[in-house]
């Protein structure tokens, strides 16, 4: 019996780092200065990772208004009841805040009116801003 | 298994055996056996169940489904495990009348039901008859008395809040 | 002189509020009662009532965030049964590849909270580096990182693509060479053995009464793994053996020790499974039922029963389902988790063990982990707060003292 793990742990300390990097190098003394700055181009971040395939990622849902034709299919499959009919204009409103990525109403959309974008930095403090509702 | 068939039948409890097929290149069959019993022949055929199996049945769990006028309890077990497919399934299914819930309790015989007798008791509102602990397993302290979560009667819950319609 | 600690509500290594309530004695542990209900979530009754069965896949998925393919898994088993639904080859295998590398990566983060709760830190962040390729390959196949929303009834909803089938491979060699370096710091490390061995020891005979599933049973000399004993998916053709610790130590004690045996070697069990999968995976349809309205109208149709068997990382996972033709929801819907039949486990095995013990032990059958949470100890009936981080300084303590040999 013995200490195994030393070897290794000095064996780290000079290999470079395994995951993604944080924005900042270092934790900032104030958040909302920090982002300010960001704002305004005085500090640059790491940006964020890459997506490794674009094709089955799911993002923030994509609506093409044109091609729906409102039957409502997405609504009866919808886990988290994120989608609502507008019924007068047969077209839907889907709710981001509500909604869980699952991509199950891409499925089922017959006419192929709905998609998943690459976009995935979706914090906000307001649930029902612009981007967020979908018509 | 042999064993319990050939025990079920000197006792003459009726038993049938379901199949299903699974696996890709290799086919193998899962097999069910149901069992019917009435409620005052449980605790026999769960000591028949001990008796006949080389290790310990494994208890899984309860599970309820409530048909109007009667509910019906099935207890999940499996025997035979260990062994490279050997494995069957056991239900033993109990169907009490809705006016009579009443079960003996089977901790006395294995500990481990001791979570699914609680959690029956307070889901479907049946009665375990000399249960060691009755307090509740899952449902929180100041849940209301009388309403059964499981059951599709009147004393399932009612005033089930939209939670997703608050916000908007 | 007897003191009551309740660990708990909301506590030590659970993700779920639950609550330990100790008897002491000095520092040893004499009685332990567990007191699961703080808060229910009321899956099943949303399923029962309120959710189609396509809601409720994913609804399943989110009973547990780290088993998030082992819920679906069950249900679809038990729908399949009850309505008699095909699947095809190529998604049977989809499915074993994707249990196994789930079976991974939950492996390797409970292996990093062990060594988190007995204080090596410095492992922590090895093994959880180690399992970030799996991640990687997780994001990569599913295209998101934790929730795969991959199961479908009749079939998997995306197909294992040509151009990934190299990487996962890169990934599987990753695993088998590094496999022996990881088996040398937990099997081999004098402090691990010191806080593990003979710690939190449940016997064969409890396991067996008790009901325990998964890793905690099999550590306890039980050979039950639901791939063995009633193969589904795709496991028939791949003779899965359950694991038990003899198989590299050999010998049996079913302790803390002993149950971090089972889950390294099921690491290198799942790379293998995983490489033979890929080798032999047939081509053809993923779905028997790619119009999702035609399957809505067949589950309401549908009428029968089914019971689904999973093997989870942390155990055993049984969905029973009861549809009725007419009836959109499930008319009946149990789910059983394994933490439900292991959470009794924990009263023999903290019995004789002290405070200190307390986090590693309740870890070791692998409860969902997360929360920094907090204890209240009621001693000479002054209230003191005992926080998560207490619990670990003393965790941290006792291993300090272990190892200046007091």
């Amino acid at each position: 019996m013995r200490y195994t793990f030393i070897p290794e742990l000095f064996r780290q300390l000079f290999s470079k780092p395994f995951t993604n990097l944080f924005p900042l190098k270092y934790a900032p003394a104030s958040i909302k200065d920090t982002l300010d700055k960001i704002k305004k181009g005085e500090i640059e971040i790491n940006p964020p990772v890459e997506i490794p395939d674009k094709e089955i990622f799911r993002g923030k849902i994509q609506y093409d208004r044109e091609k729906c034709i409102g039957c409502g299919l997405c609504i009866k499959v919808c886990p988290a009841k994120a989608i609502e009919l507008k019924k007068e204009e047969k077209k839907i409103r889907i709710y981001v805040g509500r909604c869980i990525f699952c991509g199950q109403c891409v499925d089922a959309c017959p006419k192929g009116a709905l998609s998943q974008g690459e976009e995935f930095l979706l914090a906000d403090a307001d649930k029902l801003n612009k981007e967020w509702v979908i018509e | 298994m042999e064993e319990l068939l050939k025990k079920l039948k000197e006792r003459k409890i009726d038993f049938e055996i379901k199949e299903k097929e699974e696996g890709v290149k290799r086919k193998i069959a899962r097999k069910t056996i149901l069992i019917k019993i009435p409620r005052e022949r449980l605790r026999e055929t769960v000591k028949l169940l001990i008796d006949s199996s080389e290790d310990f049945p494994h208890f899984s769990v309860c599970s309820f489904t409530d048909y109007g006028k009667h509910v019906e309890l099935n207890y999940h077990f499996t025997i035979d495990y260990g062994k490279p497919m050997e494995e069957e399934n056991v239900v033993l299914r109990v169907t009490l009348k809705k006016d009579d819930l009443k079960v003996p309790t089977l901790t006395d015989l294995i500990p481990g039901t001791i979570i699914s007798e609680r959690e029956i008791k307070e889901m479907t509102g049946i009665e375990i008859e000399n249960i060691p602990d009755g307090r509740h397993m899952f449902l929180t302290k100041d849940f209301p008395d009388g309403v059964y979560p499981w059951r599709r009667d009147e004393t399932s819950p009612k005033e089930t809040r939209k939670l997703y319609e608050v916000w908007k | 002189m007897r003191y009551e600690i309740p660990i708990g509500p909301i506590h030590p290594a659970l993700k779920e509020p639950i609550l330990l309530q100790l008897s002491v004695e000095g520092e040893e542990i004499k009685e332990v009662d567990v007191i699961a209900s703080q808060n229910h979530r009321g899956i099943e009754w949303i399923g029962m009532n309120r959710n189609n069965p396509i809601q409720s896949l994913y609804i399943a998925e989110r009973v547990c965030g780290i088993c998030n393919i082992s819920h679906p898994s069950a249900l679809v088993l038990a729908v399949e049964e009850a309505m008699d639904l095909e699947v095809p080859e190529r998604a049977q295998y989809i499915r074993v590849i994707q249990c196994e590398l789930e079976r991974i990566h939950s492996h390797l983060l409970w292996a990093g909270v062990a060594a988190h709760e007995i204080g090596f830190d410095s492992l922590l962040h090895y093994t959880w580096k180690v399992r970030e390729k799996v991640m990687d390959i997780l994001e990569l196949v599913n295209g998101n990182r934790v929730t795969k929303a991959i199961m479908m009834y009749g079939g998997v909803r995306r197909d294992i693509k040509k151009e990934h089938i190299p990487k996962i491979r890169k990934m599987l060699q990753y695993y088998k060479e590094g496999f022996d370096k990881l088996a040398k710091f937990f099997l081999e490390d004098k402090t691990i053995e010191m806080r593990t061995r003979n710690v939190g020891i449940l016997t064969k005979e409890d396991a067996l009464k008790l009901a325990a599933v998964g890793p905690t049973t099999r550590a306890s000399g039980v050979k039950k793994d639901v791939r063995q004993d009633q193969a589904y998916f795709a496991y028939p053709d791949f003779d899965v053996k359950a694991i038990t610790p003899d198989m590299l130590t050999g010998k049996v004690v079913g302790d803390t020790y002993d149950r971090i045996v089972v889950r390294l070697l099921e690491v290198k069990q799942s790379v293998e499974i995983i490489e033979r999968a890929l080798d032999e995976m047939p081509g053809g349809e993923i779905t028997s039922q790619p119009k999702i309205a035609k399957l809505l109208v067949d589950l309401k149709r549908a009428d029968g029963e089914g019971i689904g068997r999973h093997e989870a990382p942390r155990g055993e996972v049984i969905h029973y389902v009861n549809l009725k033709s007419g009836f959109e929801p499930f008319y009946s819907w149990k789910i059983r988790a394994p933490t439900y039949n292991n959470i009794m486990s924990w009263i023999p095995m903290l019995k004789g063990c002290q405070i200190a013990d307390v986090p590693i032990v309740a870890a070791s059958i692998d409860p969902c982990i997360s929360c920094t949470n907090r204890a209240i100890r009621i001693a000479n009936g002054r209230k003191e707060m005992l926080s998560k981080e207490d619990l670990h300084r003393l965790s941290v303590e006792k291993t300090k003292k272990l190892m200046r040999g007091g």
